[in-house]
Order: structure tokens, then C-alpha cells, then sequence
């Protein structure tokens, strides 16, 4: 087997997918839960009504 | 400012650039669409061809370019800037040079609204802009990574928010995007030439073309999407991990889709299936990402009736789905030896740009602009709803006629008389096109008037107002 740019190309594909399959298990793993609902709840985290003179919520 | 009783506070959000592009969305977004309905006009009544900068040829560049990187752009980088503050909890990062980002949008867009219409173009579809204005497009999309990036790197969650993942990506992106597809030749100060030659020259342009389909007319307002429907919809989004995955497998796929541009030309064969077998795929992360927006609403679904913010962004949703369902479609050859070249595409084209990139927009800047200017809403909801169904109505219209013109185009140019020779002539398929181009030219009127009902919307909203920026709160400080 040589090992020619066309190797390399298909290699790196082969790598990307094996990045691919290693980002959904990484996304599934039960232990990722916990992080991912803290994410979820970032835009939330923060209160954007606009506020009154004396910082009061309109 | 206003911020004595609030606690933990560092300052306020630069909420003056968000302001400045959020307005610029809705002026662009008239300019461009105007240009649409006039180019509409031209071709249901040729003698609209006025002089040769006002003719078809050129100002349908300057329509593409208008409502893609003046309207989308504007929304994009208003957006992103307001995103990318309220959920690192902290100001932008070199305030100064977002101004320059502005500023300097504007001055491409300007420079393009002179240059196309005098005839200045590369040929390159989204690209058209001479080597000049590309190169200023880089410097100005250089310091919005930097504002952008720095922003996140100087941000106080532990977090990066999954709508910022996909602002990052749309941003580096099209940042390599335009570096490769624009590299030219000068021959002058505007003319230039492709650095590629030949099918490798198309190779690149379609590469560039889908991607700025995929990239900056996509993952940008997916961005949008993963902020404005859960804070409109006052719910986190469906699923998290969902997104992770919908994220990944976006930006894996959508590199590889370009040569369905060109089936059927000199582009070798396999270049072509392996562009068509990625379309397919594409398939499925698209509808990853569209459930997970709608089904954000799922348990509220009755804000839907009173709420016309939510309206345009969950309509958006669904426009998205419908034409990325239409998309891989059409890129599945057989389908594309029917559909490439006629209206089918042009109507494609518009389902993807009105119903999901303008109607998210939309919502998203109604969502924006009492914010940014201290209001609780919008002047009138009632306009918001009437601005809603007459977008709606438009792109139904619009999209509709294409598909019945382009399928009867495709039909007519292929049909074979027993003898061999063709069936129609050309002029014949210009002919029958006609009502459709009308009806066409209707609907995008009636888009463009609800633009208008817009303008005078936010125009209400913020007459007399001052500017307002809010207080940046530590995260710790966030409440249950």
C-alpha cells in the first residue's frame, strides 16, 4: 500500500467521520446531561425588559 | 446609566452597534427587496429595461447582493452582537472596532450599489464585487471575527452558548470563503480575473456559492434561531444535545454539497454524484435542527395565536424545512435535469430567503427593537400580525408561480417531437411564463408593502426614545 496524497485524503475523511461518531456519543453520554441543561438555560440567565429610571423591571 | 439598583453590575452592553445594524436591517431589507420587485417588473414588462445601468442584468447582482449581505448582513451582525453579550454576560470585546464593522459594511454596501449598476463585476454569482471592494469586505469581516471571538474568549460563563457556536462558524466560514473564492488577478483598478481557470474555476465558485448558502445564509440565522425562539417562546430549547449533534453534522456536511450546481456539465461525474449523495444527507441535519426549533414551543403552542413575533419566527421554521426538503430534492439528478435552469430554482431560491432568512429577521429585530430603545414592545402588535400575514401570502404567492412556471419551462424545453426535433422553441416557454411572472411579481409586492408596514412600525417604536443600553449582570447574579 503507498502512501500518496490520496491516502492522505481518504484518511482524513475516515478521521472526520470517526470525529463525527466520537461528537454524538460525547453529545448521548448520560454524564452530559447535567452541562447541556445548564447551557440550555443561558439566555435565560439574564433578564433583557427594558428597565425603569430606578432599575425597576417595566 | 439606570443601573443604581440593580446589583452586581459591570457597566452596560454596547447595545449602540446592535442598534445601528438592527435599523440599517429594516432600510436594507426595503432597498433590496424594491430592487427584487422592480427586476420582477422588468420581466413581466421588458420596457421597464431602462438605459443599460438600470437594465435587468445589472441590477439583479445588486438585488442578490442587496438583500443577502445588506439585509441578512445587517440582521446577522445585529444579532450576533446582541447574542454573543447577553449570554457571556459581558460588554463586546474593542468596542471601537465593532463601529469600524459597521461602518464599514455600509461602505461596501454603498460601493456595491454604485459599481454593479455601472457594470464593474467579477461574473461570480454572490461574489460580484471587484477585487477592490473584496478586499475591503475582508478587513471589515477580519475585525468583526476579532469583536466577535474576542467577545466570547472574555466571556464570564463557563458555557458557550450552542447560538454562538453557530454565529463562530458562519463567521470563519465565510471568512475562508471569500479569501478563496475571490482570489483574482487585478488587470486595473476594476477588472479582474479569476485566480482558477476553467471547471476548476466553477468547481471553486459553487464550492464558495453553496457554502454562503449553507454559511451565511444558514448557520448565521440558525444562531438567531437558537436565541430568539426560546426567549420569544419564554422556554429552553428542546434539546440541547440535539443541537450539539445538529451543529456537527451541519458543518460537516454542507462542504461537500456545491457540485449539485453543476450537474450535467464538465464537472467529472463522480464530483457530481458525490455532491448529490451529500445533499441527501443534508437532509437529515437540516430536520434535526427545524424540529428542535419548533418543538421548543411544545407545551405552549397557544402563544402561537396571539403572538406575531412567534408567528414569523415559528413560519420561518417551517419554510426552512420546506425548503431543505425541496433542496436535496432537487439536487438528486435526475430531478435537477428538470428543475436546473428554470424558475423551480428561482422559487427554491425564495422559499429559503423569504420564509426563512427575512421572516426570522423580522422576528427577531421585532424582538430587538423595544429592547434597544428602553420600550416593553413594539408601537402596534396589530401591524406586527398584519406585517406577518401579508409576508406570508407574499412568499405563498411567489413560490407557487415558480413552481408552475419553472416545471412547465422544464417540460416544454425538453419535449421531442417522433421526428427528433424539439417541440417548443424558446421563446415559446418566455411566453407561457408570463401570468406566473405576474402573479410572481404580486407576491413579492405584497412582501416588500409589509416591509413597509415595518418601517413605520419601528419608526413609532422609537420616535422620541432615547437610546438604551442595559446593564450587564454577573451570571451568578442570574435568577432561578
Amino acid at each position: 500500500m503507498e502512501l500518496d496524497i490520496n491516502m492522505l485524503r481518504s484518511a482524513v475523511t475516515v478521521a472526520g467521520f470517526a470525529c463525527f461518531v466520537a461528537i454524538v456519543v460525547m453529545a448521548w453520554r448520560p454524564g452530559a446531561q447535567r452541562a447541556h441543561q445548564e447551557a440550555a438555560m443561558l439566555p435565560f440567565a439574564d433578564d433583557d425588559r427594558a428597565h425603569t429610571e430606578t432599575g425597576e423591571q417595566k | 446609566m439606570k443601573t443604581e439598583a440593580m446589583g452586581s453590575v459591570h457597566g452596560t452592553y454596547d447595545y449602540q452597534v446592535v442598534r445601528q445594524f438592527a435599523l440599517m436591517t429594516v432600510v436594507w431589507g426595503i432597498v433590496g427587496m424594491l430592487v427584487g420587485v422592480v427586476i420582477a417588473a422588468q420581466l413581466v414588462w421588458p420596457q421597464l429595461n431602462v438605459g443599460e445601468w438600470f437594465h435587468f442584468g445589472r441590477l439583479r447582482p445588486l438585488h442578490t447582493n442587496a438583500v443577502i449581505f445588506a439585509f441578512g448582513g445587517c440582521a446577522l451582525m445585529a444579532t450576533s452582537f446582541f447574542v454573543v453579550q447577553r449570554t457571556c454576560h459581558t460588554r463586546l470585546f474593542a468596542p471601537w472596532l465593532a463601529s469600524f464593522v459597521f461602518w464599514g459594511w455600509q461602505l461596501v454596501i454603498v460601493l456595491a450599489a454604485i459599481t454593479l449598476p455601472l457594470g464593474y463585476t467579477s461574473g461570480k454569482e454572490y461574489a460580484e464585487l471587484e477585487w477592490p471592494i473584496d478586499v475591503l469586505i475582508t478587513l471589515v469581516w477580519v475585525a468583526y471575527a476579532v469583536v466577535f471571538f474576542g467577545t466570547i474568549a472574555k466571556r464570564r460563563t463557563s458555557h458557550i452558548y450552542v447560538a454562538n457556536w453557530f454565529y463562530g462558524a458562519f463567521i470563519l466560514t465565510v471568512a475562508v470563503l471569500h479569501l478563496v473564492n475571490s482570489a483574482a488577478v487585478p488587470a486595473g483598478f476594476w477588472k479582474s480575473y479569476s485566480a482558477y481557470a476553467g471547471v476548476q474555476d466553477a468547481m471553486v465558485q459553487w464550492w464558495y456559492g453553496h457554502n454562503a448558502v449553507g454559511f451565511f445564509l444558514t448557520a448565521g440565522f440558525l444562531g438567531m434561531m437558537y436565541y430568539f425562539v426560546p426567549k420569544q417562546a419564554e422556554r429552553p430549547v428542546y434539546s440541547y444535545r440535539l443541537s450539539v449533534v445538529h451543529f456537527w453534522a451541519l458543518i460537516f456536511t454542507y462542504m461537500w454539497a456545491g457540485p449539485h450546481h453543476l450537474h450535467y456539465t464538465a464537472l467529472p461525474d463522480w464530483t457530481q454524484s458525490l455532491g448529490m449523495v451529500f445533499s441527501l444527507i443534508l437532509l437529515a441535519p437540516s430536520w434535526g435542527g427545524m424540529i428542535n426549533g419548533i418543538m421548543t414551543l411544545s407545551g405552549a403552542w397557544h402563544k402561537l395565536r396571539t403572538d406575531p413575533i412567534l408567528k414569523f419566527l415559528i413560519t420561518s421554521l417551517s419554510f426552512y424545512g420546506m425548503s431543505t426538503f425541496e433542496g436535496p430534492m432537487m439536487s438528486i439528478k435526475t430531478v435537477n435535469a428538470l428543475s436546473h435552469y428554470t424558475d423551480w430554482t428561482v422559487g427554491h431560491v425564495h422559499s429559503g430567503a423569504l420564509g426563512w432568512v427575512a421572516m426570522i429577521s423580522i422576528g427577531s429585530i421585532y424582538y430587538l427593537i423595544p429592547r434597544l430603545f428602553g420600550q416593553e414592545k413594539m408601537y402596534s402588535i396589530p401591524a406586527i400580525s398584519l406585517h406577518f400575514w401579508m409576508s406570508t401570502l407574499g412568499v405563498v404567492l411567489y413560490i407557487a408561480s415558480m413552481w408552475i412556471a419553472g416545471v412547465m419551462q422544464g417540460l416544454m424545453w425538453r419535449a421531442i417531437n417522433d421526428d427528433g426535433t424539439l417541440t417548443y422553441t424558446f421563446v415559446e416557454s418566455v411566453k407561457d411564463s408570463y401570468p406566473f411572472w405576474t402573479i410572481r411579481f404580486v407576491g413579492g409586492l405584497l412582501f416588500l408593502s409589509g416591509m413597509f408596514v415595518m418601517a413605520w412600525n419601528v419608526w413609532k417604536t422609537i420616535a422620541g426614545q432615547k437610546p438604551y443600553n442595559a446593564p450587564v449582570v454577573a451570571p451568578a447574579a442570574a435568577h432561578a
